[in-house]
Parts: structure tokens; C-alpha cells; sequence
């Protein structure tokens, strides 16, 4: 967190306010990243003739 | 190292716990629009057969009267909408008690146990389809497994309780559209994924109705249809 802060450019304000904004962005990232390794254990069961996995 | 190991954990922490939460918020945020479905929706009488020779139905408990059914009819319910809830699904022997929606979307499923909407609905003559998740989003079918043959499944929409009881387990390819299809009688297919935490396969559960509203009409199409094939 401290290299981050110190690699963003700006006053104190604007680095905290970046800091918010990454974080936010690398946690819709990851449950993107989440939800689609999520259909590896379990797609919902359906059963269809294009399938996930196949 | 550290960082794959805390994207793990946070990984099935996300699908195994956050999910589940989130399945349970959705089954008791559908009650009240189940429970308005059950008491605005009409039932229509959508066929009748003769029954040869006339039945006689001993009524329920709590009454003596016997009556004679000359004729078996087919009630049906209005197609729900994509996405809503419309019915319930119990199965005593494993403990389940879930909200049925309509759709088989990824979104859909994330409430609850879906009706595949191609096929008719639960209680109605030919094979209902109904798919869940097997370990996430509040994994409904987690103990599918465990069914035996006999077991009784029982679905409630806006029609009454239907009971149907398990005849045959398979385990079948994602792709095995055939289970899906139109079978004689009436049936409910449950489809989930299989083994648990994998969605290599699909275990599919079918079960015939022995009991509801519109079973007496499914019997009565069954017996014509045995004498016209003899």
C-alpha cells in the first residue's frame, strides 16, 4: 500500500482518492475473475447443447 | 506465493460462503411474490377426458361423501414470468425446501432451483424439467446423490401439491439434451452438476407423479393409451 502511495502522483488527497479508486476497481476485477472461474465447480446444471466445460 | 494463496482462500471463501449468503437472501426476498401468485392466479380447466369405467374418489379426510368421476380433467396455471417465483419444491428425505423460479439463466439460478421454460411446468402431462446449483448459491441439490428410488419429491405452485416419487438416477454428459425431452406421462427431471465442485457432468433425477391435481387425467391418458396400443 505504502509503494503504491508513493508511486501516485499528487497531493496527499488525491493519492488517498486514487488509492480508493483502484482498490474498488481491482474488487469488481475479482469477483469477475470469481464468478467465471465459479463455473468450473458448479455452472448451475442445467443441461444445454453449447456447455460450459465442453 | 502468499498473494495465490490469499486469491484462493478469497476465491472459494467468494463461492462457498458469499454465494450461499446470497442464495438464502434470495428464496426469502421471493416469498411475498410467491405468496401473491398463489392468491391472484386462476387455475383453468384446460382439458377434459372421459373415464371409462367411472372412478369412484373416496374424498378427503374429514368428510365421508365418495363421488363418481365420469370425466378427468387437466388444469393448468399461467406461464410465469422469466425470472419470478412460482412455485416451491420438497424433497423430506434430504431435507429440502426451496422457491422455484422461472428461467434457467445464470441469473435465475443464483435465486434458486430454475423451471426449464421450453418444458411444461411441474404437474402438468409430460416431463418438467428443473435445473440447481449443486454447491454454490445456496446449493440447493447438494445431496441429490442421495436419493433413492421411491423417494418422494414434492412440488407446490399455484395448481396444488404434486407428488412425484424418484425412479431412476443417471449421471449423463453436459450436452445430454435428451433427458430434457418429452417423455409419456408426467414426469419431473431434476438436473445439477456432478461430481460436487465440478461441472464435468450433470446428475440427473427422474421422478413420475403419483399425486395432485392433474393426476388423475395423466392416469386416464396412460390407460387409453395402453388399450389403444393393445
Amino acid at each position: 500500500m505504502r509503494w503504491l502511495y508513493g508511486l501516485l502522483p499528487g497531493p496527499p488527497a488525491v493519492r488517498v482518492a486514487l488509492i480508493v479508486l483502484i482498490g474498488l476497481v481491482v474488487l469488481v476485477l475479482l469477483g469477475l475473475l470469481f464468478e467465471w472461474a465459479g463455473q468450473f465447480l458448479d455452472t448451475g446444471g442445467t443441461v444445454a447443447l453449447i456447455s460450459f466445460r465442453t | 506465493m502468499v498473494t495465490v494463496g490469499a486469491l484462493l482462500v478469497a476465491f472459494f471463501a467468494y463461492q462457498l460462503v458469499f454465494t450461499n449468503v446470497l442464495g438464502a437472501r434470495s428464496q426469502k426476498a421471493a416469498e411475498p411474490a410467491l405468496q401473491q401468485r398463489y392468491a391472484t392466479i386462476e387455475t383453468v380447466v384446460a382439458d377434459t377426458i372421459p373415464v371409462t369405467p367411472p372412478t369412484t374418489v373416496t374424498m378427503p379426510e374429514g368428510t365421508s361423501t365418495t363421488t363418481q368421476v365420469v370425466e378427468a380433467v387437466r388444469y393448468t396455471e399461467p406461464t410465469p414470468e422469466a425470472g419470478t417465483p412460482f412455485g416451491e419444491i420438497e424433497i423430506p428425505s434430504i431435507g429440502l425446501d426451496k422457491v422455484l423460479f422461472e428461467g434457467v439463466d445464470v441469473g435465475t439460478l443464483k435465486k434458486g432451483p430454475g423451471h426449464m421454460p421450453w418444458t411444461p411446468l411441474p404437474g402438468q402431462p409430460g416431463n418438467a424439467v428443473i435445473s440447481g446449483h449443486r454447491t454454490t448459491y445456496g446449493a440447493p441439490f447438494f445431496d441429490l446423490d442421495k436419493l433413492e428410488n421411491g423417494d418422494q419429491i414434492i412440488v407446490t405452485t399455484a395448481l396444488g401439491k404434486s407428488v412425484y416419487e424418484v425412479s431412476r438416477t443417471v449421471i449423463v454428459a453436459p450436452t445430454d439434451v435428451w433427458v430434457t425431452e418429452e417423455m409419456q406421462g408426467a414426469w419431473l427431471t431434476l438436473t445439477t452438476c456432478n461430481p460436487k465442485y465440478s461441472a464435468r457432468e450433470r446428475l440427473i433425477v427422474q421422478a413420475s407423479l403419483v399425486e395432485g391435481p392433474n393426476f388423475l387425467y395423466v392416469e386416464t391418458q396412460r390407460q387409453r393409451g395402453l388399450q389403444g396400443a393393445s
